[in-house]
């Protein structure tokens, strides 16, 4: 990395004196003047006659005032925002707020049976939605919904969470009260943005601060307490609010941009990493003309949300931990992926530029080099721009041909590797988590969304997944990792995106995390549905790390926790006793035949379970089926007599 | 600067392919490539190893011990590699049964049981001169120390009670060695030249 290098491009441009300015140009002159992006756009820019647009007109400063109770002033405001779908558990004292929404008549109420659920189907929705999740229920279940509200803040969802009543800063605080402890958010104030009390004399404004810090960036889970219940007349402002407007738009300054693009130029083997932000904003076409821009491979880590970027491209290496093209990488720039895992650090002295929408994450878990705040999307196109302002044509595209024969070679050779794994064991009984991710590629929609909340096999399905891109997409799994979390979100996600199939991928571990609840509102709701179980009788990623080693468990063939096969659940009778399809695959050669009988039913309204065995992973764990037994029948003194 | 944690981490992952390199030079795994069936077979060993240090060790910096740990047939290891694969190893097709050569060769089964492989020779860090007492405590060495630590530490004399205490201090690390081990490794390396 040394001085910047003679922008020929621009230089010409300018003697040229043109009479446009293009936007790489003014980029190049912002950087030149050394002025922030931001500001130069208002300042550099040629003078123009504008035509309105209708979106820029000055918003009328009145608020309408609403009048009525408190609970309807707050739904007010929801709706001011634009938000209709509200997650619900049963509680009582909630009248008001459900007189309101009667009223309303354009609000939607979907019931779930658990705090917890329903907080990870409200993150669904907001993250397939892209917009702000919203649930209710009573404070009594704070302690149900802190997995999922966990689970929320470490995806950065944008979520409010209401959990009324609790005697919230009253006269029975220390009372030790029926159903009371005092301060009652406090447990979930370690992963919320911010925590609050809805009160009558400036509900909607609080209303409205929650949603700020909700929304951010940086996003995430604000929860609140109180106004459901709230039956006292008010007079309270509604606030429009345009969520999308909201949220502040940060634009790096152009040095920094400047600086990136002069480092990738002279890198001779810079990788991407594409995160999750890039998904949250919808930047993954960006994303994908950066890269082919100058043939740069991709890689995410394991725990990115969404399908950031095509996996089944030529650029696509996978794994950043996995990656063995190039092995003396010399820049990583990292788009909106937040190394706050342990798995997907960058493990070598490798200069890195970490671009972010998020101040919170940048310099927390790895040191940048460069750190650039900015909405992703943004800093993409900047990037690309100060690129073309900086290269020649022919320059980039030697560039770009050199490197993608490189990177296409190694992925095309991986491509074979994985065919050869696949086909090694593909008609093998129980089934391998490959032959699953072929036949569904095989039967779904292109545009599926997949819902997974699997151990470390994902990427064994997932790489069989044409993903990203126009095809299907991918949500999910939580990075909080916490399980129980998958079969709801997917319930969410299917009610913000009922166009589309939904998949839940699920691990029969997972599943008996308190999962089954949801079928209840999967049920009712008729969300048509695919719940893939992979059962494997197994918690298999816990039992791979406990004996990876070796050591006198793995030695005895013990695991105190990992066994799930005595009982051996029958997943299809649960689907079944809540009014739903389920078939269960014991055959490979049966599952493609079971997956077109459960899209049958899918067309017809109803979801499936579709239990399919998996063969435990590694063969040394696939005889485990040790546990410490336990039988209170059997030492029971006093046999219990029939009346 | 780079964070602490991240050179630990860069240092050992580097080291540990250079180490895999060592120990497999000092165990005397790669030998002259011949055209006999044993010579096919150690060449695909030494494939084998090279790619451990390729697509493994990026992930699991303690891949010996790992192997070591477990103890699979040839099949089992083949395996293992096309589950990896799955997991996103980046293995390239004619990689698939070198890594099951090196692995079958160098795993626990193999060295607990006979050392046989299946094409019937001995394979293994050592195992050519296993019956010396300096050969067992090299192999001890090369299997429980190396992954962590390089010759130097080896080097330093020591007397033997410091070595003894060197050891049982390792082992309170994770260093998984039996009576006979640490006494054979004591005796190695109190008899290292100096």
């Amino acid at each position: 990395m040394t001085t910047p290098k003679i922008n020929e491009k621009t230089a010409s441009s300018q003697q040229g004196g043109a009479a446009t300015l293009s936007r790489r140009d003014f980029i190049a002159g912002t950087a030149a003047a050394g002025i922030a992006m931001g500001v130069g756009q208002t300042t550099l820019a040629s003078p123009q006659v504008v035509t309105p647009h209708p979106e820029n007109l000055l918003p009328n400063g009145k608020s309408e005032i609403y009048m009525g109770t408190s609970a309807g002033a707050m739904l007010a405001q929801l709706r001011a925002a634009g938000i209709r779908t509200l997650f619900h558990t049963n509680v009582s004292g909630n009248v008001p707020f459900f007189e309101a929404i009667e009223a309303a008549g354009d609000v939607q109420v979907i019931n779930m049976t658990h705090e917890g659920q329903g907080v990870a189907a409200a993150a669904g929705f907001s993250m397939a939605s892209k917009t702000l999740g919203f649930f209710f229920g009573g404070h009594i279940g704070t302690g149900n919904a802190l997995s999922n509200i966990y689970c929320a803040w470490k995806d950065r969802v944008p979520l409010l969470v209401c959990l009324s009543g609790g005697g919230v800063a009253g006269a029975t605080q220390g009372k030790d009260g029926q159903e009371e402890w005092d301060n009652p958010l406090g447990p979930t104030e370690p992963f919320t943005m911010w925590t609050a009390v809805l009160v009558p004399e400036d509900m909607t404004g609080i209303l409205r601060r929650a949603m700020k810090f909700a929304f951010g960036p940086p996003s995430g889970p604000v929860t609140l307490s109180g106004g459901t219940g709230g039956q006292e007349q008010v007079q309270a402002p509604i606030y429009k609010i345009d969520l999308a407007t909201m949220r502040y738009k940060a634009r790096a300054q152009a040095d920094s941009i400047q600086k990136a693009a002069q480092w990738l130029i002279e890198a001779e083997n810079p990788v991407f990493v594409v995160g999750s932000e890039v998904g949250a904003e919808g930047a993954s076409e960006e994303m994908l003309a950066l890269a082919e821009k100058l043939s740069v491979p991709v890689t995410e880590t394991a725990h990115s949300l969404y399908a950031n970027f095509p996996n089944y491209h030529p650029l696509y290496l996978g794994e950043l931990m996995a990656e063995r093209y190039p092995r003396k990488q010399d820049l990583l720039i990292s788009f909106g992926e937040s190394f706050t895992t342990t798995v997907g650090q960058p493990l070598r002295n490798t200069p890195l530029v970490h671009i972010s929408h998020d101040p919170n994450t940048m310099g927390r878990s790895t040191v940048p080099d460069l750190a650039i705040l900015s909405e992703v999307r943004t800093a993409i196109r900047d990037l690309s721009d100060a690129l073309d302002g900086m290269l020649t044509k022919d320059r980039m595209a030697k560039i770009r041909s050199t490197r993608l024969a490189e990177v296409s070679a190694l992925t095309g050779q991986l491509k074979q590797s994985r065919e050869i794994a696949l086909r090694a064991r593909f008609d093998d009984s129980p089934l391998t988590w490959e032959r699953v991710g072929y036949e569904l590629e095989k039967a779904l929609d292109k545009d599926a969304v997949i819902v997974p909340e699997v151990g470390t096999e994902y990427s064994k399905i997932l790489r069989q997944l044409t993903l990203g891109g126009p095809n299907k997409q991918k949500i999910g799994r939580t990075k909080g990792q916490a399980l129980g979390w998958g079969v709801a979100a997917a319930f969410g996600v299917n009610v913000a995106l009922p166009e589309r199939q939904v998949v839940a991928l699920q691990g029969d571990g997972g599943f008996l995390f308190g999962q089954s609840e949801t079928l209840w509102s999967i049920a009712r709701y008729e969300a048509p549905m695919l719940i893939v179980i992979l059962n494997n009788r197994l918690y298999n990623e816990s039992r791979d790390r406990n004996m990876q080693n070796g050591g006198h468990f793995y030695e005895a063939g013990r695991d105190f926790d990992g066994y799930l096969g005595d009982p051996n659940v029958e997943y299809t009778k649960i689907a079944e006793a809540y009014g739903l399809k389920g078939e269960k695959v014991k055959a490979a050669g049966d599952l493609p035949a079971a997956l077109q009988r459960s899209l049958k039913s899918m067309r017809d309204g109803k979801a499936v379970v579709l239990d399919i065995d998996i063969a435990p992973d590694g063969p040394f764990l696939s005889q485990g089926t040790w546990y410490q037994r336990h039988s209170i029948a059997e030492i029971r003194k006093k046999r219990l007599t029939s009346a | 600067m780079r964070s602490r944690r991240k050179r630990i981490l860069s240092f050992n992952v580097w080291n540990l392919v250079a180490w895999i390199s060592a120990a497999a030079f000092a165990g005397g795994l790669v030998t002259q490539v011949s055209a006999t069936p044993q010579g096919d077979q150690q060449a695909q060993i030494e494939k084998g190893r090279q790619a451990v240090g390729q697509a493994c060790a990026t992930c699991h910096p303690a891949i010996m011990r790992m192997i070591q740990a477990q103890k699979n047939s040839p099949e089992q290891w083949r395996d293992t590699v096309y589950s990896m694969i799955g997991r996103g190893a980046e293995i390239l097709p004619d990689e698939i049964e070198a890594l099951t050569a090196f692995l079958a060769a160098n795993g626990g089964g193999n060295r607990e049981t006979t050392g046989q492989t299946p094409g019937g020779g001995r394979q293994g860090a050592g195992r050519a001169d296993q019956q010396t007492p300096e050969a067992e405590g090299r192999a001890i060495l090369q299997r429980s120390c190396q992954q962590c630590h390089d010759m130097a530490t080896a080097t330093k004399k020591l007397p033997a009670d410091d070595w003894n205490a060197v050891i049982a201090k390792m082992m309170t690390y994770g260093a998984k060695l039996t009576a006979a081990d640490q006494q054979k490794l004591s005796g190695y390396l109190n008899g290292l030249a100096k």
